[in-house]
């Protein structure tokens, strides 16, 4: 199964807690609750899964059960490129 | 703060006959005291709330300080300026009409709002129209923005924004605010005058202001008040019909666009309510059945006015500094 | 701080400026402080937003 948490945990750290000396976060963390992703950060994060793995985030797919968490993500990512 | 009894309209019910001689006191205080100033600049849309404002002033100082202006721009309604002209004549002020779209032509802001809009339509051209609106996160999912264009012919397209495109647009439009506030602080200047800035109490609590732009002023006198407090002081103050009645728009796009496509959950009426209701812990349950909306909505209307309290607070922060300057104190 | 300690004060310190004129610039800056004590000031408002911290 490809690993799609690693190149993340590493893009949200970077881009949103200026490296990884910010607030540790499990997989399964909620990034709205855990407040490490605001509203303009998950466009963001769309930008980045579009431009890294090429799929396209419908409006539809804007949603927490896709984005919100590692967990979320590797589920979305792995469903939208390998269905 | 303890719940009232019942939930509904009249909790924002003021004395807008002592709230008004309030105002104007402490108008007085501000100018004259505090900031030592000989008197108020007001740059007056036409809407409700710098309306309010002017009146205010010239209840407070007189006419004679109070310099009103009106800077309307390309995408502005020419209601608005008309607007403005009326309550300038009917509060008897002063009053300068600059025509900012020269200054923002130069400084690019239609120009690079117009590449971002390209991106995503690239057939859209000077006679098009466009507005953004807010969408996703009221139905459950993450907020996300639309960007709506009308072509000549009338049809009306839209699009999920980019996040490039977005901050570019938002940036670009972001000159509007900022260039009427540089020459706002211009006449300031030159007559030894403060600057009012006009936010109502949402807009100044969900950050609905520009950063440098309309966020900046020497004194905010209706920070405090709701909008819908605001307008019955409009009415108390004798301000024009046109005025009195006007459904509050962004005036900022091309496309008429309500505040609360693009920003806020709800009409301001509504959301009035719901910020007074949220402040006094009024539990979802009850405003939802004040505002005959889900319970579901307005626990999302509840987060998100704390969501947005904390993504915006920066706006009011003061700069960041290493350590304190102690001899300049706070 | 008194004319007497400014004046061996401003020599320790190469400012080649006698006691008075020390003590001028002592109170311009404290002038300069007041008068542009506003610049700093965030706006004022009539009543607390108290969901906004001040």
């Amino acid at each position: 199964m490809q690993d799609f948490k690693t190149p993340l945990r590493k893009f949200i750290e970077d881009n949103f807690m200026m490296g990884s000396n910010g607030p540790v976060f499990t997989d399964a963390d909620s990034f709205m609750e855990r407040r490490i992703i605001d509203s303009t950060g998950f466009l963001e994060l769309v930008l980045f899964l579009e431009e890294t793995w090429g799929v396209t985030v419908d409006d539809d797919d804007m949603v927490p059960e896709n984005l919100d968490s590692l967990d979320h993500l590797q589920s979305y990512l792995s469903r939208k490129l390998h269905p | 703060m303890t719940p009232p009894a019942r939930l509904g309209p009249h909790v924002l019910d003021i004395d807008c006959a002592a709230e008004a001689e309030r105002i104007a006191t402490w108008m007085v205080n501000a100018v004259g005291g505090t900031l030592h100033r000989r008197g108020v600049i007001i740059a007056m849309s036409g809407g409700v709330d710098s309306s309010v404002c002017a009146a205010l002033a010239v209840r407070a100082l007189g006419t004679k300080k109070v310099y009103g202006l009106l800077l309307p721009e390309r995408d502005s309604s020419h209601k608005s300026a008309d607007r403005g002209v009326l309550v300038a004549d009917h509060l008897g002020v002063t009053y300068e009409l600059q025509d900012i779209a020269p200054a923002l032509q130069a400084i690019g802001c239609y120009r690079q709002r117009d590449e971002a809009i390209r991106v995503v339509f690239p057939a859209y051209a000077d006679d098009w129209k466009c507005k953004i609106a807010i969408a996703g996160g009221a139905k459950g999912g993450i907020n996300f923005f639309k960007l709506i264009v009308q072509s000549p012919d009338g049809q009306l397209q839209e699009a999920r924004l980019p996040i490039r495109e977005y901050l570019q647009i938002v940036a670009a439009t972001n000159h509007k605010q900022r260039i009427r506030k540089t020459v706002e602080y211009y006449h300031a200047d030159r007559l030894n005058y403060a600057v009012i800035g006009t936010p109502n109490r949402l807009e100044y609590d969900q950050g609905f202001f520009v950063k440098n732009g309309d966020g900046a002023a020497d004194i905010k006198p209706i920070a405090h008040l709701f909008k819908t407090q605001i307008y019955a002081l409009a009415r108390h103050l004798g301000l024009p019909d046109e005025v009195c009645n006007a459904v509050p728009t962004t005036d900022t796009y091309s496309l008429v666009q309500g505040q609360d496509e693009f920003y806020f959950a709800l009409p301001y009426q509504q959301m009035d309510i719901a910020l007074w209701a949220h402040n006094h812990a009024v539990p979802a349950s009850e405003t939802a059945t004040a505002l005959g909306i889900t319970e579901e909505y307005t626990r999302f209307i509840y987060a998100d006015i704390e969501a947005k309290r904390r993504t915006t607070h920066y706006l009011h922060a003061r700069p960041l500094l290493v350590e304190p300057v102690a001899e300049i104190g706070d | 701080m008194s004319v007497e300690l400014l004046e061996p004060l401003a020599a320790e310190m190469g400012l080649g400026l006698a006691a008075e004129q020390v003590e001028r610039v002592y109170r311009d800056i404290d002038q300069k402080r007041r008068s542009t004590r506003y610049l700093h000031l965030s706006a004022r408002l009539v009543g607390e937003v108290e969901e906004v911290p001040a």
